[in-house]
């Protein structure tokens, strides 16, 4: 008996199966010869080891899983699905980044924490809420004299900035698909912060998803009309270089399952050696000059936000719009922006304006900002146009879906007596 | 359509989900992640139905893909591609009390060699993984695209260096060269 016996019984699962004669000769050579012995140790241990139960439903799970990852379905469970989608179309080559984004957790939303307005909002409405608030409300009294329940005034947080990733040069030469599921915080002046890859195709594609997101901006949720920090929020970007960009205009709004799906430049990737059709299918803006200064003003503006300068803010905003032929996501993007900073400064009557003109462009369909419009109605007590707006986003929503938030709103006025039969 | 070809794709991957989540475990070391790794071996698999469709032993090459998905990931990144290995497990280990979640994990011994295995590098580790399935060296061949030779030696590498791992942990089984 040597080694090379030793290594074959082993390779072979023969243990077993020895004679007693063999068995016996085994036994002394793997007493004298120490990494026979190892390995010998190595092979019994691994045996040892339990045989894990499958889970029952591995597959299922998997296929759903695949589901969700093709972002098609909305995810049941804990993870509310897909606001908004956005396909990522690089310039020559036919590769597309798909950015799913998974709401957070409903049990993770945080409220600002000022002491006496959780107060204020489990008890009678006509208490006081927080000092912050009156101030607020006694701002929007004096813009046009209508009660506002600040409490009652919130807004998803909006995506502002959004920097594509690069498509890592190896896998394109590959030809490798693949996902990142990141988690990150977008704090209370919306940079992302935190972000960790929960998991990947293929770890070479997280580190520029996680560049990328670093970078992206949003205006931060509000809530009883502070802003506050959202964590955990899921992002899968989609790394393919076989998805077809999605038909339509530049800002192309086909929606599917409650994902929105929006196409942005992405950077050329190292080698642009590709077909003539991704450029074809892959419309650019019409002037796309415009697009950059559009990017940079966008950025000048959510800074002079994340600072708290509002009406830095809103000149920013003037001028782009004065100065440039912005097209519908362009316009979309600026009127909700209007919409958010007017809430900031308690003018809830222009923010309704700015929201009617942005949820009133027909291709572009952002649910954030049809709950945003809604709840400032219901914070005006406003219940038939609070509900109107509701029903309008549904229609407008592809097969009725619509987001949590709506639902909940809706549910909330059927309980106050407004349904769509006493509109 | 859809649903049907999942339920093709269900049907047909259905008989060795075992084997990929046995093989899954022994690789990453724990079922949460094992379970994702089965997981991107379905992306891949449903994405290659045809060929599924067509094959005569789905099994390797299933478990191919999965090789090639946990070795592959690990090389990128220049240590195992799922989480919950060496460090985590060590971490366990210094820790008195184990959580609960520790305790349905396994073992304590089991624990042991995960952490060992864990401390193989990627190949090694994967190539008993597989092996301790049952496989045969055939069979490991057509999965790993390895010759019989070089599998034999690194199977015999592997081997060696996770008993020197386990003795130096004193978590030698005291009845190892018995059983």
């Amino acid at each position: 008996m040597n080694c090379t016996n030793v290594a074959s019984i082993l390779d072979d699962h023969a243990q077993a199966r020895l004679s007693a004669a063999e068995r016996c000769a085994l036994d002394e050579h793997v007493g004298s010869c120490e990494p026979c012995a190892h390995a010998w140790r190595a092979q019994t241990a691994l045996l040892a080891l339990p045989l894990p139960a499958t889970p029952a439903d591995l597959i299922e799970r998997a296929l759903r899983a695949m589901d969700a990852r093709a972002a098609r379905a909305p995810r049941r469970g804990r993870a509310r699905v897909a606001v908004v989608g956005v396909v990522l179309a690089a310039g020559a080559v036919l590769a597309a980044a798909t950015v799913v984004r998974l709401l957070e957790r409903a049990d993770d939303r945080t409220a600002p924490a000022t002491a006496g307005q959780g107060d204020a909002r489990n008890s009678a409405s006509t208490q006081t809420p927080s000092p912050e608030a009156s101030a607020s409300a006694a701002v929007a009294n004096a813009g046009d004299g209508r009660p506002v329940s600040v409490e009652d005034v919130q807004s998803e947080y909006v995506m502002i900035i959004q920097v594509p990733p690069e498509y890592p040069r190896e896998a394109l030469e590959r030809k490798l698909d693949g996902d990142v599921t990141l988690e990150y915080t977008i704090d209370q002046r919306g940079s992302v912060k935190d972000v960790r890859a929960l998991r990947s195709s293929d770890p070479q594609f997280e580190a520029p998803a996680i560049a990328a997101v670093s970078q992206w901006k949003y205006l931060p949720r509000l809530a009883a009309g502070q802003r506050v920090e959202v964590h955990r929020v899921n992002t899968i970007i989609r790394f393919s270089l076989t998805m077809p960009p999605p038909a339509g205009p530049q800002a192309g709004t086909k929606s599917g399952g409650g994902v929105r799906q929006l196409q942005l430049k992405m950077s050329p990737p190292a080698q642009p050696q590709g077909t003539k059709a991704a450029e074809s299918a892959t419309p650019e803006p019409a002037h796309p000059a415009d697009s950059a200064t559009f990017d940079h003003s966008s950025t000048v503006a959510w800074q002079r936000a994340a600072d708290e300068d509002f009406r830095g803010a809103e000149l920013e905003l003037d001028e782009l719009r004065a100065t440039y032929d912005l097209d519908d996501r362009q316009s979309n993007q600026v009127w909700g922006f209007y919409g958010y900073i007017y809430t900031q400064y308690g003018d809830y009557g222009r923010a309704i304006d700015a929201y009617e003109k942005a949820v009133a462009i027909r291709n572009v369909n952002l649910p954030g900002q049809w709950t945003s419009l809604a709840s400032l109605y219901f914070a005006r007590h406003q219940y038939d146009k609070a509900l109107k707006t509701l029903l309008a986003y549904k229609e407008r929503s592809p097969r009725g879906r619509i987001s949590a938030e709506a639902t909940a709103m809706i549910e909330k006025l059927r309980a106050l007596g407004v349904t769509e039969e006493t509109l | 359509m859809k649903a049907a070809r999942h339920a093709d794709f269900a049907r047909l991957i259905a008989p060795h989900a075992d084997a990929l989540f046995r093989a899954a475990y022994r690789l990453t070391g724990n079922r949460a992640d094992a379970e994702d790794l089965v997981q991107d071996v379905c992306v891949r698999a449903f994405a290659n139905l045809p060929t599924l469709e067509t094959l005569e032993r789905p099994k390797a090459w299933l478990l191919k893909i999965q090789y090639r998905l946990f070795v592959d990931g690990a090389r990128h990144r220049g240590r195992s591609p799922l989480r919950a290995t060496g460090e985590d497990l060590d971490a366990s280990h210094a820790s008195a009390e184990p959580t609960l979640e520790e305790i349905a994990e396994g073992s304590l011994a089991e624990r042991r060699i995960l952490a060992a295995l864990s401390r193989l590098d990627t190949e090694q580790r994967a190539l008993l993984a597989l092996h301790v399935e049952g496989y045969t060296l055939a069979e490991l061949e057509s999965i790993t695209d390895l010759s019989t030779d070089v599998l034999k030696a690194r199977l015999y590498r592997a081997r060696v260096r996770l008993g020197k791992l386990l003795e130096d942990a004193r978590t030698t089984p005291s009845l190892a060269m018995e059983s």
